[in-house]
């Protein structure tokens, strides 16, 4: 992949990190390809790596626990730093013998590990040495013990027999519960607010209860790398593309192969196309949720033909199925160029207006502005990704770090602004959508020419035996809502290994500094302003009862799974 | 004499029987404004229809909240056929009784809001109580001022403004329906209701929104217009177009947040009523 | 005002909506619905089957010794990729998503084919059609073969050469 010199031929940065990790720290380093450099590091120094990683400026992306017992004998984690401004991920690896499964804990160096370490711990098994606060966060309270469900003997289709426990869920004071049903929330998820009059004082979230178990169907062999794809896009219903690309673009890394530059920038068109039909979504429901139907109406009456052009260029609306490794399944030829051309000119020239619309409604500008705070700072250490990191004065955006596809090809505005409030997530994903639009537009009149599949694949071809076992691949991609990693260890005809660490399980920790001190009626527009897609987020949640105060509520009594943001 | 009371009922009839063809009317305005083809012109009867037929399930709250709810449903009738009568007789008396039972509706639905043991229903309670103390007070004086001075000149149709600002507010449309907010607080002060508990609070509602679209012209048309039967062409026109503007009004807005706007409510219900009584004592000449 | 300019936009916009189902649905070109197997051209061979990511295509072999390639709707995700891969040819994508059915067996379509079994053994050796058109295609010796299992074929064949040769098997 660096035949054309995009991922840093020569990074002496990356050279210094990975001298700095094996002379200083012990450790060694594994592998390491243009953009990404594994390094083991003995268990004990983990923690002094990650402080001088993040104060090196890096991001955790997510951290990702495997079962490696019948390769070596023990478990391993990998924590995945992203050095956004350098452009290149340093995978941090962890090892612990089976029979003394523990590692280290980097919550309190590096607060964005607090899901993901609870996560390895419920899905693998491995305890977490020096964190004050474990508890279940994927796996319900009536979980067996001793069952971890990504451990490979444990087999795809296991059920724990059911056991009719009686929730002891009698909290001694009553929040705002908002869910498991709630209408501003389209999918289960729970959120109880503590509210003082009509000022929110307190959230606790509970979620995970549309946990597929997509990791590990992955893994079974129900699937090959050919159908994973189809897999990966049912991830997200909104944002599909995106993952069946990551996971894509992670299998072609590890198979050492590039698909065709024409598959690149189809990729590319219809990843910016997701873009907007998402945003213009998302745009129609704060409108919904401020009162303000005829924004939300007249956004997806714009919106629509986005969807219908989906559909001609890919075979469907959702779900589009036009990914396979190697490239893509459908070309894009002249007549749709045109179409594609003239919609866009004719969504660009509809929302526009709207846009004017929607911020000149008194409501709307109110209720917004100054509302849902989150601060560069507290953005920076929960590592917020996407239109919130944005929002908040974040410079993130996998596009520009981590140029990937034909990003290279088009120019285009990251928007920032600094407030961090409601509007300012408002604003970003408005100008967005223009971006977005010119980016398309850029694309399609570069559109190179030749063939849009790799020669060593098609569908009928298995790519198995271009994917080795004992490979590693991490990929990003810059989704509606955030970066989207996918972490992929090869095995014998399917991954050994699939983590997808989607952009919402980055923020939603961010929601409780947002919906302190903020009034209830705001904060259903503050947690849909994260745009949470909590389909994405649980594939895996968070904890701690606050004890000691009077306003403390307790769910489950303490029980697992309950969580505090 | 005989005539005006058979008429005065008529119109309270037809009043229960057009407020949600009105509803759909306002459906369809609604949709147009979204570019949607919108609901058949009957649809809320559908709906209401289609509640009553369904289960009656008793809401956490019990039969206490069942039966407010009905109460609630009567006296909006009742507050209809007053009103209706006003357009004919104009003794202080009617005029006493309308704001009695505006005010007796008012306590209802506070009633019925904080009777459902759900806290979804409270907060729409308070948020109500907020509303309705925003409006309803200038509402209830601007009735009897009516009442007891009767309008006596055109220059006191000056008064309209604040009677339709408030009805506009007690119609609890957007920017005002922060009681039942469905997506903030699902629906609250509705969120236990069902079936043909469901179907009597919607048509209380429906019948409270004719009432309020008719108020402004039922109080000042006697005053104009001698011939009864031209009060009541006219009184069903006006009515009709005002709850049309008001259709109109809530798709340009969005949702207030409770003490943002009812503040500003206040303050204009406030001062127009003050014009008004400022207009009205102002002696001839 | 600027909020006004709703009023505008609407007027503009005219009604976009369907009174669907009344009205036909949008439907592009490019779009996938349902598949369609053609029980002419299939031969039983199973490659849909192997490909299909949500196994709504499967090979089942049922006891009075046909061999059913069923189609399930409900799992389908209107991929295609069945219908990229038929070597027959046998599968076409269709335009219809209208799918709603009161009963899962309303979604179920099965294309069933006879077995050739082994005329020695009686073991089922393949679908009939697959095992006679590639008969046709090998043709000359082979298709007097065509009904052996593989070991029976060897042993007939070896006992063809022995006679031949002279040698008593
Ligand atoms: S449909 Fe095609 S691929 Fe499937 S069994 Fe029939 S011939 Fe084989
Ligand atoms: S369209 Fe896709 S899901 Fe449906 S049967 Fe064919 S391969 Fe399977």
């Amino acid at each position: 992949m660096g035949e054309r010199g995009r991922y840093l031929p020569e990074c002496p940065e990356m050279s210094e990190v990975v001298r700095k990790l094996t002379e200083e720290y012990g450790g060694h380093m594994i592998f390491s390809r243009e953009s990404e450099v594994y390094v083991e590091v003995p268990r004990h120094e983990l923690r002094d790596v990650a402080k001088y990683l993040y104060n090196s400026g890096a991001f955790l992306k997510t951290c990702a626990a495997v079962d490696e017992r019948p390769l070596n004998r023990s478990f391993a984690l990998y924590h995945i730093f992203g050095m956004d401004s350098k452009g290149y991920d340093v995978i941090v690896k962890v090892s612990t013998p089976e029979d003394d499964a523990w590692v280290p804990s980097i919550v309190d160096v590096v607060p964005a590990a607090d899901w993901c370490e609870l996560e390895a711990r419920d899905m693998i098994g491995i305890e977490l040495k020096g964190r004050r606060l474990v508890r279940r966060l994927v796996l319900p309270e009536d979980w067996p013990e001793d069952v971890h469900p990504l451990r490979k003997e444990v087999p795809h289709d296991f059920r724990p027999p059911s056991v009719k426990a009686e929730s002891e869920f009698r909290p001694p004071e009553r929040g705002i519960p908002i869910g498991p049903y709630h209408p501003v929330l389209h999918e289960p998820e729970y959120f109880e607010l503590l509210v003082e009059g009509e000022t929110v004082v307190d959230v606790y979230y509970r979620g995970f209860h549309v946990h597929r178990g997509i990791e590990k169907l992955g893994e079974s062999p129900r699937f090959t790398y050919q159908k994973i794809p189809f897999l990966a896009e049912r991830i997200c219903g909104i944002c599909g593309f995106v993952h069946s690309t990551c996971a894509i673009m992670a299998m072609e890394k590890a198979a050492g192969i590039r698909p065709p530059e024409r598959a690149e920038f189809i990729r590319t068109v219809v990843l910016e196309l997701e873009r907007i039909h998402s945003h213009l979504l998302w745009v129609g429901v704060a409108a919904h949720i401020l009162g303000y139907d005829a924004g939300f109406m007249h956004t997806w009456r714009v919106r629509e033909p986005v969807m219908i052009l989906s559909e001609l260029i890919t075979g469907s609306r959702k779900t589009y199925g036009l990914n396979l490794v190697g490239g893509v399944r459908r070309n894009i030829d002249k007549d749709k160029m045109e179409k594609i051309m003239k919609i866009l000119e004719r969504v660009e020239k509809g929302f526009k207006e709207l846009a004017n619309l929607l911020v000149s409604v008194p409501q709307i500008r109110r209720r917004a502005q100054g509302t849902g705070v989150l601060t560069r700072s507290e953005a920076r250490a929960l590592s917020v990704v996407g239109p919130v990191a944005r929002a908040s004065g974040l410079y993130r955006d996998v596009r520009k770090d981590y140029p990937y596809l034909a990003y290279k090809e088009a120019s285009f505005k990251v928007p920032l602004y600094t407030e961090g409030d409601n509007l300012a997530r408002v604003l970003v994903r408005v100008e967005e959508v223009f971006e977005s639009i010119s980016i398309i537009k850029q694309l399609l009149d570069k559109l190179p020419g030749g063939p849009i599949m790799h020669e060593k694949c098609s569908a009928i071809i298995p790519v198995d035996e271009l994917i080795p076992p004992g490979k590693y691949a991490v990929a990003a991609i810059e989704a509606p809502r955030g970066e989207d990693v996918h972490f992929l260890m090869t095995g014998e005809g399917r991954p050994y290994r699939w983590r997808v660490r989607a952009p919402t399980y980055q923020n939603i920790p961010a929601l409780r500094p947002m919906l302190r001190g903020d009034p209830l009626a705001d904060a259903p527009l503050t947690i849909a302003s994260i745009d949470p897609c909590f389909s994405c987020t649980d594939r895996a949640l968070v904890i701690d009862v606050r004890t000691g105060r009077a306003r403390t509520i307790k769910l489950w009594d303490g029980g697992a799974g309950t969580c505090r943001l | 004499m005989y005539l005006e009371i058979l008429l005065a009922t008529a119109l309270a009839v037809a009043g229960v029987a057009l407020a949600p063809i009105y509803d759909s009317l306002e459906r369809k305005i609604k949709a147009r404004l979204h570019s949607r083809v919108g609901p058949p012109i009957l649809q809320t009867w559908y709906d209401v229809l289609k509640l009553l037929a369904k289960e009656l399930v008793i809401p956490e709250g019990g039969y206490f909240t069942a039966a407010v709810v009905l109460t609630e449903l009567f006296l909006s009738i009742a507050l209809l056929v007053s009103v209706s009568f006003l357009l004919f007789f104009q003794s202080l008396t009617m005029y006493v009784l309308v704001a009695v039972f505006i005010s007796a509706l008012s306590a209802a639905t506070l009633v019925k809001s904080v009777t459902q043991n759900n806290l979804f229903s409270v907060i729409g309670g308070f948020r109500e109580y907020s509303v309705v103390l925003s409006a309803e007070p200038f509402l209830i004086l601007l009735v009897l001022l009516i009442g007891a001075r009767g309008v006596t000149d055109l220059k006191s149709l000056i008064g309209l403004a604040p009677v339709v600002l408030t009805t506009y507010v007690m119609t609890a449309r957007i920017p005002f329906d922060i009681a039942e907010a469905e997506p903030e607080i699902a629906s609250g002060i509705m969120i236990e209701l069902s079936g043909p508990l469901l179907a009597a609070n919607e048509l209380s509602l429906l019948t409270r929104r004719y009432v309020m679209a008719a108020l402004p012209a039922y109080l000042f048309l006697p005053w104009f217009v001698a011939n009864p039967l031209l009060r009541v062409g006219l009184g069903l026109a006006l009515t009709l177009l005002t709850w049309v503007i008001f259709a109109i009004v809530a798709v340009l807005l969005g949702r207030t947040r409770a003490a943002v706007m009812l503040k500003g409510t206040t303050v204009a219900a406030l001062a127009l009523t003050l014009l008004f009584i400022i207009v009205e004592s102002v002696p001839y000449g | 005002m600027s909020i006004m300019k709703l009023i505008s936009i609407a007027a503009r916009a005219k009604v976009v909506t369907r009174r669907y189902p009344f009205e036909p649905p949008v439907v592009t070109e490019g779009f996938r619905g349902k598949i369609e197997v053609d029980p002419k051209l299939c031969w039983g061979c199973g490659v849909c089957t192997r490909i299909c990511p949500p196994n709504a295509l499967t090979l089942k072999k049922r006891e009075d010794g046909t061999l059913v390639l069923s189609y399930f709707m409900g799992r389908c995700i209107f991929c295609g990729m069945c219908a990229e891969v038929c070597p027959r040819g046998a599968i076409t994508v269709t335009k219809e998503f209208e799918l709603a059915s009161l009963t899962a067996e309303d979604l179920v379509r099965d294309v069933k084919h006879d077995v050739v079994r082994c005329r020695i053994c009686g073991r089922v050796i393949g679908p009939a059609v697959e095992m006679r058109e590639a008969t046709k295609s090998v043709g000359g010796a082979g298709a007097k073969y065509y009904d052996l299992c593989p070991e029976c074929r060897k042993l007939v064949v070896a006992r063809g050469i022995m006679t031949k040769v002279g040698v008593r098997p």
